[in-house]
């Protein structure tokens, strides 16, 4: 493969590398299509993902699968109640040189990776959790003054366990909203069940075969990144989006200037504390530019922005104490967000 | 140079869609104008044909209120459809994206106008035109929008035809009314429909028709118009009133009929009601003699057609000579009973005019009953003192007329007949009373005779 091929891949080589590694992926994950897809689509679209599942559902399995897939450096976190962020980000520590001088030295975390699993993040105090925000956004690592560049891509993959609520810190939600999507992990049905009964406990695992190699795989991956933002967006479906996110917000808040014209979601109203910010907008546009090549198309629609909704806006959306009482989720509130701003489409 | 041939290769197709799009937006906006201007002509031209032929029809109240409520709504039709129009009205990006939907182009369309005008072209801007270009079929004018006449065209030539077909009967039934009218413009009728004057004889028919010179059905007006403005009461009836005389003369202007009058009912009585009320030497108490004095509904200067059979249901429409001149209320008598001009009226037949005898009148007087009617009201100009009232007798009557101004004989409904309330006459100098006989005296003589026989 030239080198002209790797700066500009076309959007029917995004679809197809697409299709592959999600192909490679579900050698392994059964079942998950959706969560699988949201993922990918984060990946390319530049965002980061929040995976929501019961224990055993495969979250673990899926993020290393998708390392082995993408030919990329994996690190994988486990988050306790004692972890402190140096033992993320890194730290200086004192060396002794060849010639007798002892000196600090920066030492990398397990950061400094090009996919990270941060598992079970809602097990460590909002201080640890804190330290993967600069991560995250910035892509870059500060300690003691000096800032650490992390290697493009980069991709932060944070598992949560719904159940095991005890001994946990609710992530802030500076910190959820650094994620792009969140994908849940729903139990497999029965025929999954037995499927992945059947490839799990065998002699053979099944083998997942890297897309890229080795050392094109992150040049790769960062055009196809790059061709995603190449998507054209038209400024009707850009005051979609943000309709969309505006519609989140419920009109009694202070500091948000009234919505004129906006579309009002009695839902959001009764049960929304605070609504999405504008990175929620951007995941909007930017996950229906991913789905927009994988259908060929070289401009997003309404409908990406519709289909793309859920995952970028459920996690973004605080609920408040009327809405647990009344066992409503935040999928149910973006729902009918959704509902209410299709209805007024051109 | 092949870079300048495939940059132009590039803008000359952009160019096709971009004009495609506009022959859609110009038919679009072409459907969304003529929805506005059809559906509105069509609300005002069925509004007018409905009101219209609702002149004919109804009455004034209901007219009003039906061309109110018509009127209004094809105001607010036309308003709304204007609205409507104005808000349809399509500009390149909003055609595109209906194109979008209707095609289902995903954006497509949207997206090449957007960024055609202001928008970045990135490095998948051909790929974008290419796409675009190879689905024009599915784009074109005639599949996204196939109508070039809007629906609302074809509901408005109904309506044209219905409203054409209702204004040529319409016309057609006014000038025949303006005829009629013209015709008898120069001739002023009365036609007393119902006018019931007792206690003639039923038997002697209820169409009266009174003719009379145009000054006195003038006064004649002028006393109805006056009664009806007396006839109503607060600001409610006065505005309804109003609203009667505009919607009638709105109707009349329709129709070319003469505006409609609601009945009025006249009660013609003599001077005085009571007989206590009667001043000493005013008029005997006979039928005729009293009316004419002061006496509003008194009418004078007509001629009956009914002829002498009705002279004595008519007789105390007469005036006396004194009296029947116009008096101070205006109106001033009826059937030529009574008038000095008409010496021959039947009235004056069986009364006793200002030409009769005096021993006719006189003996007439005294007589009473049917041979004083049309004796005269004027005790001064006559015999001395009028004779008092005898006990019980009537010296007043009084007559209901349910009166209405005719119109010209093409009336669209004559006024319903009420029957004219209960008037109790009064006794005439001849009658008495139903009193119980008093117990006759016994002679002194016969006294012991019979009280021998009761004791027995």
């Amino acid at each position: 493969m030239n080198q002209a091929a790797l700066e500009t891949p076309t959007v029917a080589d995004f679809a197809r590398t697409f299709r592959r590694i999600q192909a490679e992926i579900h050698k392994v994950i059964v079942g998950h299509e959706q969560a699988v897809e949201e993922m990918l689509s984060a990946l390319f679209a530049g965002g980061h993902v929040l995976i929501q599942g019961v224990p055993g559902t495969g979250k673990t399995t899926l993020v290393k699968t998708l390392g082995i897939a993408l030919n990329l450096s994996f690190n994988r976190i486990q988050f306790t109640v004692d972890l402190m962020p140096a033992d993320i980000t890194g730290t200086r520590v004192i060396i002794a040189s060849d010639d007798g001088r002892r000196e600090f030295s920066f030492q990398p975390g397990p950061v400094f990776c090009h996919i990270l699993l941060g598992d079970e993040i809602n097990r460590a105090t909002p201080k640890t959790q804190s330290a993967l925000l600069e991560c995250m956004a910035e892509l870059q690592v500060t300690v003691s003054g000096i800032s650490h560049p992390l290697e493009p891509p980069y991709f932060v993959m944070a598992t949560l366990n719904p159940i095991e609520m005890e001994g946990t810190y609710p992530l802030p939600e500076a910190q959820l909203d650094r994620f792009m999507f969140k994908a849940a992990l729903e139990y497999p049905d029965e025929r999954q069940l037995v499927r992945i009964v059947s490839a799990t406990t065998g002699p053979e695992e099944a083998g997942v075969e890297p897309v890229f190699t080795g050392s094109e795989a992150p040049a790769r991956i960062e055009a196809l990144k790059h061709l995603v933002r190449e998507v054209m967006v038209a400024p009707a479906i850009e005051l979609y989006a943000a309709r969309m996110v505006r519609a989140t917000q419920p009109a009694s808040l202070r500091h948000i200037a009234p919505p004129a014209g906006a579309a009002r979601v009695d839902a959001v109203e009764r049960y929304v504390s605070f609504g999405s910010s504008p990175r929620g907008a951007q995941a909007l546009i930017m996950g229906a530019k991913v789905r927009a090549l994988l259908d060929g198309r070289a401009n997003i629609s309404c409908d990406d922005v519709d289909l793309v909704a859920p995952a970028a806006l459920q996690h973004r959306v605080m609920l408040n104490y009327a809405a647990h009482s009344d066992g409503i989720d935040a999928a149910h509130v973006v729902e009918r967000v959704v509902q209410s701003v299709r209805a007024g489409r051109p | 140079m092949s870079f300048g041939t495939q940059g132009d290769r590039v803008e000359e197709k952009l160019r096709l869609i971009l004009s495609q799009i506009s022959a859609l937006r110009v038919r679009l906006n072409s459907l969304a104008l003529q929805y506005g201007v059809f559906v509105g002509l069509a609300a005002i031209l069925g509004a007018a044909a409905i009101i219209v032929a609702s002149a004919f029809y109804l009455g004034p109240i209901t007219f009003l209120a039906l061309a109110l409520i018509l009127t209004t709504a094809a105001i607010a039709t036309a308003t709304g459809s204007a609205r409507r129009a104005i808000q349809a009205w399509s500009s390149d990006e909003t055609a595109a994206a209906i194109a979008d939907r209707r095609a289902e182009l995903k954006g497509r369309l949207a997206t090449m106008v957007g960024v055609t005008k202001g928008g970045t072209r990135t490095a998948l801007w051909p790929y974008l035109l290419e796409d675009t270009l190879s689905q024009r079929d599915q784009f074109a004018v005639s599949r996204i929008e196939p109508h070039r006449i809007s629906k609302p065209a074809y509901a408005f030539l109904a309506t044209a035809a219905i409203a054409a077909v209702v204004f040529y009967f319409a016309l057609q039934n006014r000038e025949q009314r303006l005829a009629a009218r013209s015709a008898s413009a120069s001739e002023a009728q009365m036609d007393i429909g119902g006018l019931d004057i007792r206690p003639a004889d039923p038997g002697d028919g209820q169409e009266a028709n009174i003719d009379a010179d145009p000054a006195t059905l003038e006064r004649l007006a002028r006393k109805l118009a006056e009664r009806r403005e007396a006839g109503r009461y607060g600001p409610a009836a006065h505005l309804m009133a109003d609203a009667r005389d505009v919607a009638s003369a709105l109707q009349s202007r329709i129709t070319g009929g003469k505006p409609h009058r609601p009945p009025l009912t006249l009660k013609l009585t003599d001077k005085g009601d009571d007989a206590s009320q009667q001043r000493p030497g005013s008029s005997p108490p006979s039928h005729g003699g009293a009316s004419g004095q002061g006496d509003s509904k008194s009418i004078a200067g007509g001629k009956s057609t009914r002829g002498s059979a009705d002279a004595k249901a008519a007789a105390p429409l007469g005036a006396a000579p004194g009296s029947g001149a116009p008096d101070k209320n205006g109106l001033a008598g009826l059937n030529g009973l009574g008038s000095p001009t008409a010496p021959n009226a039947p009235g004056n037949e069986a009364g006793a005019g200002p030409n009769a005898p005096p021993d006719v009148a006189d003996n007439d007087a005294g007589a009473g009953g049917g041979s004083m009617h049309g004796a005269g009201a004027d005790p001064n100009g006559l015999y001395g003192e009028a004779e008092p009232p005898a006990l019980g007798a009537s010296n007043s009557f009084g007559i209901a007329i349910q009166a209405q101004q005719a119109s010209d004989g093409q009336s669209d409904s004559s006024p319903a007949y009420s029957p004219p309330s209960k008037v109790n006459s009064r006794l005439n100098a001849n009658q008495y009373a139903d009193q119980p006989f008093e117990r006759a005296a016994i002679p002194a003589a016969d006294r012991v005779t019979i009280q021998r026989v009761f004791e027995r």
